[in-house]
């Protein structure tokens, strides 16, 4: 429970603002951190005291039917349930009206769920995607960068919502990049990324498929990587340099690890590029120059503002995770989930010794009452203050209008009841 | 179209969402100042303009200026100077680089106006929204009067008002806004929120319902009637067990209140149009319980109690939004709470009672938006208290700061030095046993029982 903030008028009343459940709610969790993005809003869900209805991912079958399993063996079935399905099991679940829908996942089909909680008012969160654009400052310390963002990308084969999706830096400084960038990779796959239990893999055929249809279109070259194995549903840690706004990798969220760098002429075009496409979950830039940084940060909209790494911010205590227009909405991690998952519920407790002052409320209406309310904050304390400061004309009502050099003055009387309706 | 409200071109509509962007691209909205210039100027708007308004008011539905002037128009100079105040604050990281979201829109209901139409405007402005109004055609001398004044105060190029009605309203929704504020009823809210869906919108939807009065039977029936009668907006089930008491107890209220009668009486508003009279005066028609006076001619309806109601009466199908109080008899505090749980959470929850385990039953056994004890609508003036429905009143919460986040996104950031990479490097492959144990540690952290 909250103290409302303290007013002097209300007090008496009793002002508390209840944190309550919701009631029963539904999430819908993906593929790619199948635990985790399961289990996390369960966390916040069950700890603001709802009862929970997870559907996890189909393209997850291994994992999903394993928490399935195993939910009910260690939390209360009553309160917790697993829904197993793909589109009829999930299209029924968006019949039924929910206290809070939180779905994670892709655009597309948030759009399908929002449509269908429309009809049962029931608000919905989302956590969505996009393309995350990394921006690099050619002076930046590129090794690190070089290491942060070939890390981000490699995590789960570049299946994250907020992996660097693709690098705009100055065209001169683009191969630099892609050295230091094959540097990183040869350390951390001093085998191969092929090698088993050191790199993921995408996630089924149909990915696996879009995923190379999209490099095959590509009109840029690639740097290096770019080997595939269809059995294995591999693809290789893969640079893929000269790509142009038009490219079909820029066509959509990759989400996978291919990594198109789009050289520009400068940090502005970097950010007009930007602009001109749908608000990023993330936005990454590369530099130590605060002027830099901030330029790019204050002329963009994103989720979140990241500097000098990548996926970090989703682990950090405290900060609220969440998307922007096609990016979602709703925030995340720890307390944000909480409150997502929490009904505000505002209540107050009047005595009644409290109409001997606000007695005036009731009708009769008259202008005694008027005075007596103003004095008691419904008028508002600024014209209170102000009725001091600044010398105020001051009429038949207590209603005293305010008139200083910039407001346009205008007198008013209270007219006489006026017969005309 | 009416006579008297102009509607907006439908041509224009989008012309008007792209003149806004390109405002708010141009960064104008982000400076404190500037936002605290508009506020003071919509706070010098309500109170120069409370004539007009008021005058504007009478005619559209014979709105009483009493509450005009303290439900309305001060509420929005105390909101307005307050979120002036505060914004800066408000604003300030804790939540860091907060930038802001752009354009939203809020159809507006007819029944407050004023504060329904410019609280929310107050909360977009303190964020550094541009934004476009688009309030109801059921009050046009007001809508009007707003588009005119809206225009004369605030600036234009960030803040317009759009007015019209199903055509107008269709194009709006056709066009994406980065957050739509609706306020009215659960059936316009569907279709919002689905025109809202379309493009990834997030909604606020302050609905309605009917909102329970319990009154137990150990409270002061006189003060719980008198209570009531004043707050008798949305009240519509009354739930208590001792009906004739709180009869009484109204009729001797509501003689206080108007001497001579409501119907005559300025200080006491009409019902808004012909259709909502016509709806009013069916649903009472169709009522079993005992009734009262009207006048179609000057659509003023007097309050209306009405006893002896049952869970089936007309009165109860939907919200009375209108100065009829059905009085629904019942045994004991657990039939009360099951017909409350019987039906869809309602927007407030009103008891009266000074018994501390009855208020602890209603608060463990019931959801609503708020809950008020002892006191109708007063809740509502405390604009510290986030507002807000749930389930079918509908979700997102409003007044002084919260207005304010909801037109306001938390944009994290971080920015990692390069010093952190000693640490940080374990999470780099290939990786070492050592990794496990430093970044999976929480897999030997021990649980309680």
């Amino acid at each position: 429970m909250e103290k409302a903030p303290f007013s002097l008028n209300f007090f008496p009343m009793r002002p508390v603002i209840r944190k309550e459940s919701k009631g029963v709610v539904l999430s819908i969790s993906p593929f790619n951190y199948p635990v985790w993005l399961a289990l996390g809003p369960m966390i916040g869900a069950i700890a603001a005291g709802n009862c929970f209805v997870l559907k996890p991912s189909e393209l997850s079958p291994a994992v999903s039917g394993l928490i399935a399993e195993l939910v009910p063996k260690y939390l209360d079935p009553d309160v917790v349930r697993i829904v197993l399905g793909a589109v009829p099991e999930t299209t029924r679940l968006l019949e039924l009206p929910w206290a809070h829908i939180l779905y994670t996942g892709s655009g597309r089909v948030a759009k399908i769920v929002c449509a269908a909680a429309a009809k049962t008012l029931t608000p919905v969160s989302t956590e969505l995607g996009g393309k995350s654009p990394v921006v690099i400052d050619p002076k930046c310390d590129l090794q690190t960068a070089a290491k942060r963002i070939m890390w981000g990308k490699c995590v789960n084969a570049g299946q994250t919502c907020v992996a660097p999706d693709y690098i705009l830096v100055p065209e001169d400084a683009q191969d630099k990049v892609v050295q230091a960038l094959k540097a990183t990779h040869d350390e951390f796959y001093p085998t191969s990324p092929s090698t088993a239990g050191v790199f993921g893999r995408i996630v089924n055929h149909a990915h696996f498929r879009r995923l190379k249809g999209l490099l095959d279109r590509s009109a840029g070259e690639i740097a290096f990587g770019g080997e595939t194995n269809e059995n294995d549903k591999y693809i290789s840690p893969t640079i893929v340099k000269n790509v142009k706004g038009d490219d079909s990798l820029m066509s959509e969220e990759l989400f996978g690890p291919i990594l198109p760098i789009v050289p520009v002429k400068n940090v502005d075009e970097a950010i007009a590029f930007i602009n001109d496409r749908d608000n990023p979950l993330t936005l990454y830039v590369f530099s130590q120059d605060a002027a830099f940084k901030a330029k790019v940060f204050d002329n963009t909209l994103s989720g979140s503002a990241v500097a000098n790494d990548t996926l970090v911010h989703c682990a950090v205590d405290g900060l609220p995770f969440g998307g922007i227009g096609p990016s979602g909405s709703g925030y995340h991690t720890r307390k944000y989930t909480f409150d997502l998952f929490t009904h505000l519920r505002s209540s107050l407790d009047s005595p009644a010794w409290v109409d001997a002052i606000f007695g005036s409320r009731f009708p009769p209406y008259t202008v005694r009452l008027f005075h007596v309310l103003s004095l008691f904050g419904h008028a508002g304390d600024a014209i209170i203050d102000s009725i001091g400061k600044e010398g105020v004309v001051s009429q038949v009502t207590p209603w005293c209008q305010v008139t200083s050099p910039s407001t346009p003055a205008c007198q008013w009387d209270r007219p006489e009841p006026s017969s005309e309706r | 179209m009416s006579d008297i409200l102009t509607y907006t071109p439908v041509e224009e509509i989008p012309k008007i969402r792209d003149d806004l962007r390109a405002t708010f691209k141009t960064g104008v909205t982000r400076s404190f100042e500037w936002r605290k210039r508009q506020l003071y100027q919509l706070a010098r708007m309500a109170q120069n303009e409370a004539e007009a308004v008021c005058d504007a008011m009478t005619r559209d539905f014979g709105k009483p200026r009493f509450e005009v002037i303290v439900a309305e128009l001060s509420a929005v100079v105390r909101i307005a100077l307050k979120s002036a105040e505060k914004l800066e604050e408000w604003a300030r990281p804790e939540q860091p680089d907060v930038p802001d979201s752009q354009r939203n829109w809020k159809p507006t209901p007819w029944n407050y106006p004023v504060i329904l139409s410019l609280q929310p405007l107050v909360g977009a402005i303190a964020a550094g929204c541009c934004a476009v109004l688009k309030p109801s055609e059921n009050v046009p001398h007001l809508s009007e009067l707003l588009a005119k004044l809206i225009s004369k105060y605030l600036d234009t190029s960030a803040y317009r008002v759009i007015n019209g009605a199903i055509p107008e309203i269709t194009k709006i929704l056709e066009l994406q806004w980065d957050h739509i504020f609706y306020t009215g009823n659960g059936r316009i809210a569907r279709i919002v929120a689905t025109a809202a869906a379309k493009h990834l919108t997030p909604c606020s939807l302050e609905l309605g319902g009917k909102s329970p009065v319990v009154v137990d039977a150990a409270y002061d029936m006189e003060l719980a009637a008198k209570r009531i009668l004043w707050g008798k907006c949305n009240n519509a089930g009354q739930i208590c067990k001792k009906q004739d008491e709180l009869v009484r107890g109204f009729e001797k209220a509501y003689k206080a209140f108007f001497p001579n009668g409501a119907l005559d009486d300025a200080d006491y508003g009409g019902i808004v149009n012909d259709f909502h009279f016509k709806r009013l005066s069916t649903m009472l028609d169709r009522s079993q319980g005992e009734k009262a006076g009207r006048d179609p001619a000057r659509r003023r309806l007097e309050p209306v109690i009405v006893k002896g109601v049952d869970g089936n009466d007309s009165l109860l199908e939907e919200e009375i939004f209108g100065p009829l109080l059905p009085i629904v008899a019942v045994d004991s505090l657990d039939e009360a709470i099951d017909f409350i749980n019987a039906r869809p959470h309602p927007l407030v929850l009103y008891a009266f009672t000074e018994d501390p385990n009855v208020k602890e039953r209603l608060i463990n056994e019931t959801q609503s938006g708020g809950i008020a004890f002892n006191d109708t609508f007063q809740q509502l003036a405390v604009a510290d208290l986030p507002f807000s429905g749930i389930g079918e009143s509908g979700y997102g919460y409003q007044f002084l700061r919260y207005s304010f986040e909801a037109f306001t996104h938390l944009r994290s950031s971080v920015d990692i030095p390069k010093g952190e990479e000693s640490r940080l490097s374990l999470r780099y492959p290939p990786h070492k046993p050592e990794a496990y144990q430093v970044l999976g540690s929480a897999m030997n952290i021990r649980i309680p029982e």
